[in-house]
Order: structure tokens, then C-alpha cells, then sequence
């Protein structure tokens, strides 16, 4: 989800933008081509609300496949990464499409914003909290009085809900993005997600014996993260556009669960144009889990929709810290299968 | 002869010699290979420890002067009010003076440099166009939430910051070195954070030294952070990209990460690391650098490192080779000059076997064992041919002396009376005798001829011993016997005339005994002499056989001036006398008993009515089936004598 915000650089922004330019290249070249063979392809864009990596391994994958076109879609990858708001993106008309966290997405709507959630992909919440057995932390309440580094908005709701409910008191400390602050010892425990930082941190020379987690999705916090937004208008426009995104991305993630290896290869593409510096060891585990998130204990049923349920635990939560004043209609908000 | 190869002894000694001393071989190259191998792999680690070490110390070296820099302005900044301008050149100075520093800033905690002022972080750094400066806090970045700047303020302690790709440099590494700077209490102690320092140092001149690290032929040296990223890498792929620790993710290596983790956590180590970082087997030395807290990574390919023991060892087993065939020739040698003559002694005795002792072996020059043989073998040869030639002269004269021997015989039996019967003309009386010597001649005599128209003599003797000696002896006897009768002796008078005359010079110590009587064919009288010979059996119709008892008288030849008494019997017709000598008495059989003189008396009582001649060889034919194939032992001589008119068949 996060990636040393080091690495981000102008350099790296340049690099980039080529990369962008290059894939436009490409796409206009697909394009031509296309409209020589078939009916005219609908330009669409899509932002990711991270860098590439496996947490979008699903529509590398489905852009890779040709899976977009099947569906009539000529569309275009953006890179995410930090200062890129995926729905600052989708208002300003720069992406068609977004991912973010539902939470997210409701407080976007509840404040007025008109973004509809197409599918909910990923069903289970990743983050928890990461905490050093040598700080004494094996239980929630060990985490009384323990610096404890976290990230701000979205990533602050479940940790506090999770020390309100534990009735926990702890020091924290903001973090902005790396694992350096906990491996080098600033804080006890950190916000992790469980793709990602955790598997850094066990690559950095700690190990699972010495750590202690705390899943939110195992602790009545089940947030549930990245889903597929679009403006309403877009939706009203062309539901069918929209639909087929999603169905076709629903595809990309089946294909990558499928063919993890020919996944990986497409993620490490996409990784190294973008210079995050990552590893196939990493992107494989992140799959992997990505696996477990979106398609929770193996049943395919439930792919792509949001439950109700999981909608008013996020909503009641986003209300109880007032961060909304009122909770926005179900069916407003969700436009996706049900 | 044909001697199998396999069976040879030359290849058996080469064999079993070759067997020994190659297990020899073979352990004390196995020894002398896994000794060396131990020293050269304690020296080698000894050596890795020390290098890996001492690079470390440089390396740290170089971190522990940029430390200075930044620290020193955080002292300065910490001492007292400074104004914009001086701190602005310090900077600048500190940018410009350092070849080592790419940049430095001075970043403020919102307020702190001057209230109303949220971002005041002055940036100074070499440019493409020189030092150039920047203000780096804005919206866009905000400096506040990096971990340069975040870090240090929340350990409130400088940190050496993860190393990154420059944005600007081309893709250089770069690392960052954040010291906080603090308001100080009155004790001294850091109160409240103002800001931090920064200098960004470009790692190429650590690449660079990483890289200039001649490690071996083919080994090389990395650095990986305290995270187990690695930092500088001969393959450009892994650096910032991979940790140790995701490498051995990917090649399922749980000892990798073992070793990742004792990288990071001890001060030095050496280890196998099998082939991860490296195509073949490999070893690892590494050391910590302390500051940044890195570590620097050694990897040499055991290969190369045992090169030198493996060519000691090559040397040696080709050295072991080279003795080997050179102990084999010798052995072959050694083997065939001792089976050499050996096999030619086989072939000799071969020809001897077949009877050619013309045998030459002495072309074998020798002192040992084999020479001994070889001189032993001849010497047999030699022996043997003499042996051989002895034996045929001993073989000659043999047969010469059996020829004489047989002429002997005949010229004795020719002496003895054997045409019967011996006076067909006569038939008043009959006589039979045989003689059957033990040896071609022999001692035993008899004798009978007319001495007149009336008168018979008979004579029966036995001489000691057997044999030429006792034949001669026996002539001379018989001689003297003729003699004496010539003169007109009557029996006694003759054995003490021939007593007389064999005593005298008888230096071989011979003796006789001699029965002799004189017949008178007309009245039946017997005159004799008994000289030491055995009683003779006597009978007629009208009475049974029994022995003529005395007078009798010594043997002959012995005692010079003995007397001999004369007996007188008167024969009535059909009396028979039968003389013997001792070698029908004395006759053994193959038990060892004797005839006897019992059996003789029974055999001759249950002859019954027969002539002479038979009775005689009734006689022969009972000794003949008594000694039931027994050597005869002595010579048997048989007379008998039967007065009277002979049977009218003869």
C-alpha cells in the first residue's frame, strides 16, 4: 500500500511520465489497430490509489490479458502513489475510475462528493497493527502507554475504534510511511498492512516468533479496503462502460489468482517502470494475501459485492467519530452486484 | 613349462605390494588432503574475518567524518543565536568543503526558525551548475512527514537513513545522514526539538571501494543495510531491489535468512552459503560496519579457495601415481629375477625328470636364497649323475661277480656227486643226496664214492657260514678229506688228519663239521666219525628211525690236536641212513619256528616204505611246505643211504 516515499522523487515522476507516454504510445498504437478490426473502443482511465504493485494485481493483469478491450475498453493505467488522491483524480476527470478504501468512499459521499462504489473487491481489511514481543506487547492492553506509530486519515480509523473498544490508552506516534521508525525502535507498534509492511518487516530481520499482530479483521473492525469508484454521472451515463470494468478487472483478479507466477511477472513490470524498488518475493506474498482479501475462505459468491452489513459497521464507525453527520444510502452508494 | 600370468608368483608380489602400498596411499593422501584442507579453510576464514573486518573499519571511517559534519552544525546551532546568514554559509561550506556530502540541509520544526514560518529548511547541494540552493519545504513536500526528518525527531537521536536512489544524480544510491538539534535546558540536557541537519552522501565512492576489493580470482564483496537491503551488489539487480532476507524467500532458502539474520545482528562471521549468492558453493565473511550499521559481505567460491589445496593434492596423487608405476616396475623386476631362475630350475628339473642331467644354471649368479637353490639344484644334478655312473659300474661288477658266482656254483655242484643213480652198476646199496644252496654257492657238501670194490664212503659237511668262503673252505675240506682217505685213514683218523690241517693257519677263524662213514658193502659194517655235525636218522625194517647217537667229536678247524672217536654199527639189509645238515633242522617258516629235529624224526617215522630218492623228497617237499614261502636261510643238503639191494624198479 506504501512504499518509502523517498523513492518517490522528481526523477522518479519524470521516469514516469515517460512510462505514461510510452503506455499512451502503446495503447493509441493498440488503439488503431483495434478500430481497424472492430467497433470504436470507450476511453477509460483508471487510478490505483497506490504505486503498482500486487495490490492491483487484478487489472494489470485484465489490461495485460486484453481483458478491458473484450469488454469494449481502451483503457488507460494511471501510476498511484502519494499526493495523487484517487477521487481528486476522478472529479478532476483525470481518471474514470478509481480504487480507495471504503471508508474512504463513504466519507466522500457522506461530505457531498457524488462517487458510487462499483464493486468492493477487497472484502477483508488488511491492516493490523504490528507490535514488538521485546516491547512486552503479546496482548491489546500491553499496548497501554506503548508508542505506538500510525498513519494518518483513513488508517487512523480502526486503530483508535480498536483502542476505544479495548478501553487502551497509547502514546501515538504519527508515521508517514516506511517501517524505519519501527525497526530502528521510535515506536513498539505500528499500522501495517498485512500484504505489505509485514512482510517488509519480516525481510528486514525480524521475525514472526518476534512479533505480535493484531488483525482489525479479527477484532470486530472488518473494514473492508480497495473497491471501485467512478463519478455517479459516469455510472448514469454508462452503466454497461461501468459494469464491464468491473467485470472485466473481476476477471484480471480471477486470472491472477490462477497464474500467480504469470501475475507476478506483469506486476514486476509495471514495479520496476515505476522504480519502486521491490522484489518478487514481495509482490508474490502480497498476491497471496491479496488472494485471502478478495476471495475470503475460497467463496467466489460473495466476489466484487459489498455486504450491507460490512457497509454499516464502516458507515456506524465513520458516524461515531463524526467524521459523517449522516450515513449516505445504501443503494446510492453501492451500484455494483448485489 | 607354461606358467599361467595369473598364477604367476612375480604378479602376485606386484599385486599384493601394489595393494599395500596404495591403501598406504590412499590414507595418507586422504589425511594429508582433509589436514590441508582444514589449514587452508582456518587461514582462509582467518584471512576473510581479517579483511572483511578491516574494510569495514575504512568504510566506517569514511561514515564516522560525514558524521562529524552535520553533528558540529548542530552544535553550533545548539550553542547560541545564529544568525540566517552565517548558518546560510555554513551550509554552504559544509556543502562545498566535503567531497564526500552531495548535499545538506538545515530543516526547522514549524515556528522555530521564525514564528509565523511553518517550512524553513534551507537546502544546499552540488548542482550540475555548481553548489545550489533550495527552500525544500512546501504543500507539495512537506518535509515534516519524511523519515529523514520524522525519524531523528521521534528517536531524538541522528540516524543514518535507509540508502535510496537519488532523484537528481542519475540514479546514484544515496543515504542520508538526520542529526536533531534541540533546545538545551540549563543542564544541558535536550529539551525541545528545533530541527534537523541533514547531509546526503552519494554511496558511489562506496560502490567504488566495494567494487575495487580484488577478493580472489572470481569472489566479491557486497554491502547490505541494517534492513538487509542490499546496498551495493556486482548485479545492479538486487541493489535497493532485493534483501537478503527476500532472496532467501524466493529461493526457499531458510538458512539464508539464518545468515541474513546473524549479518545484521553479530559483529562478524564466516560461513558456507551454498550457492545462493554464488553459482557453485561458496563461502561468506562478514563483518558490521557500525556506523551506518551495515554490513559488508564477503563471497568467495569454495572452489577457489581449495584450488590451492586441490593442487597440492592433484601434485601428490600424481606424485603417488608416478611412485606407484615406478613400484611396480620395480616390483616386476625384483619379482622376475627371483621367478626368473626359478622357472628355469622348473624346465631343468623337467629334463631331469626325463633323464637329462647335462643341466647348465650357472648364468645364475646369486648369493641369496634363489642362488643357494640354483647352486643346490646342481649340485643334485651332479650328485645324481655321479650316483647314476656308480651305479652302473656297481651294476656291472655286479653282474660279473654273479656271473662268477654262477660259475662258482656250477663248478661246486659239479664237485658233488648228482648224476643218480650214482652206481647203476651196483645194487647192493642205493644212495640219493641234494645239496640246495641258500646263496649261488654254499657251505654245504656231501659226498660218497667207492673207496674199493667193498667199501662206501659217505660224507656229509657243513661249513660256518655261507657263501664263496664257506665253498672254498668246503673244497679244501673235501680235499683234505680225499686226501686223508687216499692215505688209508679210517674215519676218525681222517677228521683229526683234517682237523689238523684246517687249523692250522686258519686266520678267518672257519670251521666245518663233517659226518663220515665207510661201508663195507659186503658185511654191512659202518665205520664212522661224527665231527660237530647233526646226529643222522638211522633205521631198518624191523626198527624205527631214530638219531645215531655219539661218538662224535668237535668241528674241524678249530682246535688243532682234537680226537675223534670211531664207532662201529653192522647194517642189516634195508637199514637206511639218513644224513642232514642244520639247514633242514634249523629251516624256519614265517613265524619263525624252527623245523626241529621232533618233526624231522616224525616226518621220516611216517614215510613208510619208500627208496631214498623219495624219501628225500618227501623230506624237501614237507621243509618246502613247513616254511610256506619263507626265505631259505641256510643251505640244505640231504643224503640218505639205504643198505642193500636196491628195489628191482630202479
Amino acid at each position: 500500500m506504501k512504499a518509502d516515499p523517498s523513492l518517490i522523487t522528481k526523477a522518479l515522476r519524470r521516469h514516469i511520465n515517460e512510462t505514461v507516454i510510452v503506455v499512451l504510445f502503446l495503447v493509441f498504437l493498440q488503439t488503431v489497430s483495434a478500430v481497424q478490426a472492430e467497433t470504436v473502443l470507450k476511453k477509460a482511465s483508471f487510478a490505483p490509489q497506490w504505486l503498482p504493485q500486487a495490490q492491483f494485481a487484478g487489472y494489470m493483469v485484465a489490461l495485460e490479458k486484453g481483458f478491458y478491450r473484450e469488454v469494449g475498453l481502451d483503457l488507460t493505467l494511471m501510476v498511484g502513489g502519494p499526493g495523487k488522491p484517487p477521487f481528486v483524480l476522478l472529479e478532476s476527470g483525470e481518471a474514470t475510475f478509481c480504487t480507495d478504501w471504503l471508508s474512504n468512499g463513504i466519507e466522500k459521499r457522506a461530505s457531498g462528493h457524488r462517487v458510487v462504489n462499483l464493486a468492493q473487491v477487497v472484502q477483508r481489511s488488511a491492516l493490523m497493527l504490528v507490535a514488538k514481543k521485546k516491547s512486552g506487547i503479546e496482548h491489546p492492553q500491553d499496548l497501554n502507554g506503548k508508542n505506538v506509530g500510525l498513519w494518518a486519515g483513513q488508517f487512523y480509523l480502526q486503530p483508535m475504534a480498536f483502542f476505544r473498544k479495548y478501553d487502551i490508552k497509547v502514546n501515538i506516534i504519527p508515521n508517514y510511511s516506511s517501517v524505519s521508525i519501527f525497526l530502528k525502535g521510535g515506536v513498539d507498534a505500528m499500522s501495517a498492512m498485512w500484504y505489505n509492511e509485514y512482510h517488509t518487516i519480516l525481510n528486514s530481520g525480524l521475525s514472526a516468533d518476534d512479533l505480535s499482530l493484531f488483525f482489525f479483521s479479527r477484532l470486530g473492525l472488518n473494514f473492508p479496503e480497495d473497491g471501485i469508484y467512478c463519478l455517479e454521472e459516469t455510472f448514469r451515463a454508462d452503466p454497461g462502460l461501468c459494469h464491464g470494468f468491473v467485470r472485466a478487472s473481476l476477471k484480471g483478479w480471477l486470472y491472477a489468482f490462477n497464474n500467480q507466477e504469470e501475475a507476478i511477472r506483469i506486476v514486476m513490470k509495471h514495479a520496476e517502470a515505476a522504480h519502486t524498488g521491490t522484489n518478487k518475493a514481495h509482490q508474490r506474498w502480497m498476491l497471496a494475501r491479496m488472494k485471502d482479501l478478495i476471495i475470503p475462505d475460497e467463496d467466489k459468491s460473495s466476489l466484487g459485492k459489498l455486504e450491507p452489513a460490512d457497509y454499516a459497521l464502516v458507515a456506524d464507525i465513520l458516524k461515531d467519530f463524526r467524521l459523517i453527520d449522516a450515513i449516505p444510502q445504501f443503494e446510492d452508494f453501492y451500484r455494483g452486484t448485489r | 613349462m607354461i606358467v599361467r600370468p595369473r598364477s604367476s608368483i612375480g604378479l602376485k608380489i606386484t599385486m599384493l605390494v601394489l595393494c599395500g602400498t596404495s591403501v598406504v596411499f590412499a590414507m595418507a593422501l586422504a589425511y594429508s588432503y582433509s589436514y590441508s584442507r582444514t589449514i587452508i579453510l582456518d587461514e582462509a576464514e582467518k584471512n576473510a574475518r581479517n579483511l572483511t573486518l578491516s574494510v569495514a573499519r575504512r568504510i566506517e571511517q569514511e561514515f564516522r567524518v560525514v558524521e562529524k559534519l552535520p553533528e558540529h552544525l548542530c552544535a553550533f546551532l545548539e550553542a547560541g543565536p545564529c544568525d540566517k546568514d552565517t548558518m546560510l554559509r555554513l551550509v554552504r561550506r559544509l556543502v562545498e568543503e566535503n567531497r564526500e556530502v552531495f548535499g545538506s540541509a538545515v530543516a526547522f520544526e514549524p515556528n522555530s526558525f521564525q514564528p509565523g514560518v511553518h517550512w524553513y529548511a534551507p537546502y544546499y547541494f552540488k548542482g550540475k551548475s555548481g553548489i545550489t540552493f533550495e527552500q525544500i519545504g512546501s504543500d507539495s513536500y512537506d518535509y515534516f512527514t519524511k523519515d529523514w526528518y520524522h525519524l531523528p525527531k521521534v528517536l531524538k537521536a541522528p540516524v543514518w537513513m535507509n540508502p535510496y536512489f537519488d532523484e537528481g544524480g542519475g540514479g546514484i544510491i544515496m543515504t542520508t545522514y538526520s542529526c536533531p538539534f534541540f533546545e538545551r535546558g540549563r543542564d544541558g540536557a535536550p529539551d525541545k526539538i528545533r530541527g534537523i541537519v541533514t547531509a546526503d552522501v552519494s554511496l558511489e565512492w562506496l560502490s567504488s571501494l566495494v567494487r575495487s576489493i580484488q577478493v580472489g580470482r572470481t569472489g566479491y564483496c557486497f554491502i547490505i543495510s541494517d534492513t538487509g537491503t542490499f546496498v551495493t551488489h556486482h548485479n545492479p539487480e538486487l541493489i535497493m531491489s532485493e534483501s537478503i532476507f527476500s532472496l532467501a524467500e524466493e529461493h526457499h532458502n531458510p538458512a539464508l535468512r539464518d545468515i541474513g539474520l546473524a549479518m545484521i545482528r553479530d559483529e562478524s562471521g564466516f560461513t558456507p552459503i551454498g550457492s545462493v549468492l554464488w553459482p557453485e558453493d561458496a563461502f561468506l565473511a562478514y563483518a558490521r560496519i557500525p556506523s551506518p550499521g551495515w554490513t559488508l559481505g564477503w563471497v568467495f567460491p569454495k572452489r577457489e579457495l581449495l584450488a590451492r589445496v586441490n593442487n597440492l593434492h592433484r601434485t601428490t596423487v600424481l606424485l603417488a601415481a608416478g611412485g606407484l608405476v615406478l613400484l611396480i616396475a620395480v616390483s616386476l623386476l625384483t619379482a622376475r629375477s627371483i621367478t626368473q631362475p626359478l622357472i628355469r630350475m622348473a624346465a631343468a628339473t623337467g629334463k631331469v625328470a626325463h633323464g637329462d642331467l647335462d643341466i647348465d644354471l650357472s648364468d645364475i649368479h646369486r648369493e641369496d636364497e634363489v642362488g643357494q637353490l640354483a647352486r643346490s639344484f646342481m649340485g643334485m644334478a651332479r650328485d645324481l649323475k655321479k650316483h647314476i655312473r656308480d651305479l652302473t659300474n656297481a651294476t656291472a661288477a655286479k653282474q660279473r661277480i654273479d656271473s662268477e658266482l654262477s660259475i662258482a656254483a656250477d663248478i661246486q655242484r659239479s664237485m658233488l656227486p648228482s648224476v643218480f643213480p650214482a652206481f647203476p652198476s651196483r645194487n647192493e646199496f642205493d644212495i640219493y643226496a641234494v645239496m640246495h644252496p641258500a646263496k649261488e654257492v654254499g657251505g654245504d657238501f656231501y659226498d660218497f664214492f667207492l673207496l674199493d670194490e667193498d667199501h662206501l664212503c659217505v660224507v656229509i659237511g657243513d661249513v660256518s657260514g655261507k657263501g664263496v668262503p664257506a665253498a672254498l673252505f668246503m673244497s679244501v675240506t673235501k680235499y683234505l678229506i680225499q686226501a686223508a682217505l687216499g692215505a688209508g685213514e679210517l674215519p676218525g683218523g681222517v677228521s683229526a688228519r683234517v682237523n689238523r690241517h684246517l687249523a692250522v693257519n686258519n686266520e678267518s677263524c672257519m670251521f666245518v663239521t663233517v659226518f663220515l662213514g665207510i661201508l663195507n658193502l659186503k658185511t654191512g659194517e659202518f665205520l664212522y666219525a661224527n665231527a660237530g655235525h647233526n646226529p643222522p636218522l638211522l633205521w631198518d625194517s624191523t626198527s624205527t628211525p631214530s638219531f645215531l647217537g655219539p661218538p662224535g667229536g668237535p668241528l674241524l678247524g678249530i682246535i688243532e690236536d682234537a680226537t675223534f672217536d670211531m664207532d662201529r654199527l653192522t647194517f642189516s639189509p634195508g637199514t637206511v641212513l639218513l644224513a642232514y645238515t642244520d639247514g633242514v633242522t634249523e629251516a624256519f617258516d614265517s613265524e619263525g619256528k624252527l623245523f626241529s629235529e621232533e618233526r624231522l624224526l616224525e616226518v621220516i617215522t611216517s614215510v613208510g616204505q619208500k627208496t631214498v630218492k623219495e624219501i628225500t623228497e618227501v623230506l624237501l617237499e614237507k621243509i618246502a611246505s613247513f616254511r610256506k614261502g619263507a626265505a631259505q636261510s641256510d643251505d640244505i643238503t640231504i643224503m640218505a643211504l639205504q643198505f642193500g639191494s636196491r628195489p628191482s624198479s630202479d
